[in-house]
């Protein structure tokens, strides 16, 4: 009997140990998955934010400077071409599904990419990003305690209308909040004298409806969204009076 | 006997096991969010850099604006931020700024820890006499990171630029400090006149 006993109680034991084990291996494949997903949703935020950054430093290039600064350049009254921007739609705003626009000149060649009739940097030339939601994520929300859905979005850069590089699709939030002298919002494009951006993203590796980073309540601390914010003064907005 | 004795062993072998994982978990995870904070600390020493670099290169070249040809950085009234404190509208006007800014919900406290002129052959050099390159150094930090075990042993990210001013062929672009106006590393000439 005794030795029933002493064969139960070890056949439990062991199998408690292999089951602690066990959920030491899983959490330690958890981790490494998280490391994963980590790291490539920072390597895609940076591939994405390397080009964003420059495109924005060089913001108002080749534009003159009675354009950069003036609300409605050669007598438009228009909302087109503030400032060095062309277009911003709806940049705010990071729940709606409405295709958002930010739209600028940059990189401009002063002899080459200037419409003689506008002073302004041609539709040939222009930078353009253009997002919209392209799927939804599970993300953590330290507000309500839980995850909750997030739309992703794929973002694509063209220059003079033409594609030349988009984001991975799966940045859950951009915006651009555009400051004036004093570090205020403002909506006059005119006034715009630094643009912050942020930036957060998810990794793509999982990307689809429903793919949620972990749903192991121990680990919702960990990373599932990278982030990224900059406030970015582009010189030629700042520069000097021509004269 | 022998039997409990495995038993033992075999629990204390798990435990240390199971101990050294999570902890190796732990210790990734903790990676992941200093490394999200300390990007972060990149960005707002870099902005507090561009904000220093959108002003004027000295108070002189300020107060010339729009009456002479210019090659400095900025000189339109409003080209440069009064967010902080109004009269930093030059770069030396930065050198005691000790702020906090709030970027993605976290604290970052940033200093401007020195403003000087460097030499304009070698930039990594400190010049006595006023040249037309300074050089600022920035510092950031956050609560979240410290180095050891210790919070109170907070890491300092410094970060420096060297700014110029392009004028430098003219001698009358050379950039002084008015009389009496502080002169961050007391070396500045001042000039009598302008």
């Amino acid at each position: 009997m005794q030795d029933l006993i002493g064969h139960i109680a070890a056949v439990v034991i062991g199998g408690l140990l292999l089951l602690v084990v066990a959920t030491l291996l899983w959490r330690g494949q958890q981790t490494r998955i998280s490391s994963v997903q980590y790291a490539t949703a920072k390597d895609g935020t940076l591939d994405f934010v390397r080009f964003l950054e420059e495109d924005l430093s060089n913001l108002g290039a080749g534009v003159p400077n009675d354009v950069l600064t003036d609300s409605a350049p050669n007598g438009s009254t228009g909302d087109a071409y503030e400032g060095g921007f062309y277009e911003v739609t709806g940049v705010a705003f990071d729940t709606s599904s409405a295709t958002r626009v930010v739209r600028f000149c940059s990189w401009t060649d002063r002899a080459t990419d200037i419409d003689p009739a506008l002073n302004y940097c041609d539709l040939s030339s222009y930078v353009e990003y253009r997002w919209q939601q392209s799927g939804t994520v599970q993300v953590w929300d330290p507000a309500t305690n839980a995850y909750v859905p997030s739309p992703t979005y794929l973002v694509e850069r063209y220059v003079g209308g033409t594609k030349q590089g988009e984001s991975v699709d799966s940045i859950t939030h951009l915006r651009f909040d555009l400051l004036d002298t004093n570090e205020a919002s403002t909506g006059t494009l005119a006034d715009v004298r630094a643009i912050r951006v942020s930036v957060r993203a998810v990794s793509p590796l999982g990307g689809g409806e429903g793919y949620q980073v972990t749903d192991d309540p121990d680990l919702r601390y960990q990373v599932d969204q990278t982030r990224w914010t900059r406030t970015i003064r582009p010189p030629n907005l700042t520069r000097p009076p021509t004269s | 006997m022998a039997q409990f004795i495995y038993l033992v062993v075999a629990v204390l072998v798990v435990m240390i096991v199971g101990m050294q994982m999570n902890r190796g978990a732990e210790t990734t995870l903790q990676r992941q969010t200093l490394n999200e904070v300390a990007t972060q600390l990149t960005g707002v020493g870099t902005e507090v850099l561009e904000m220093v670099g959108s002003t004027h290169f000295d108070r002189y070249t300020f107060a010339n604006q729009g009456n002479r040809p210019w090659c400095g950085r900025t000189t339109s009234a409003d080209s440069f931020s009064t967010a902080y404190v109004p009269s930093r509208r030059y770069i030396e006007g930065f050198v005691d700024l000790d702020t906090t800014l709030t970027r993605s919900d976290l604290d970052f406290r940033v200093v401007v820890d020195t403003v000087e002129y460097v030499s304009t052959v070698d930039y990594t050099t400190p010049s006595a006499t006023p040249t037309f390159a300074k050089r600022v150094t920035v510092t950031a930090e956050n609560p979240y990171l410290y180095l050891g075990d210790d919070p109170s042993n907070t890491f300092t990210l410094s970060m420096d630029r060297v700014f110029t001013y392009g004028c430098v062929t003219d001698p009358q672009y050379i950039p002084y400090v008015y009389p009496g106006d502080p002169c961050p590393l007391n070396t500045c000439t001042s000039r009598a006149s302008l």
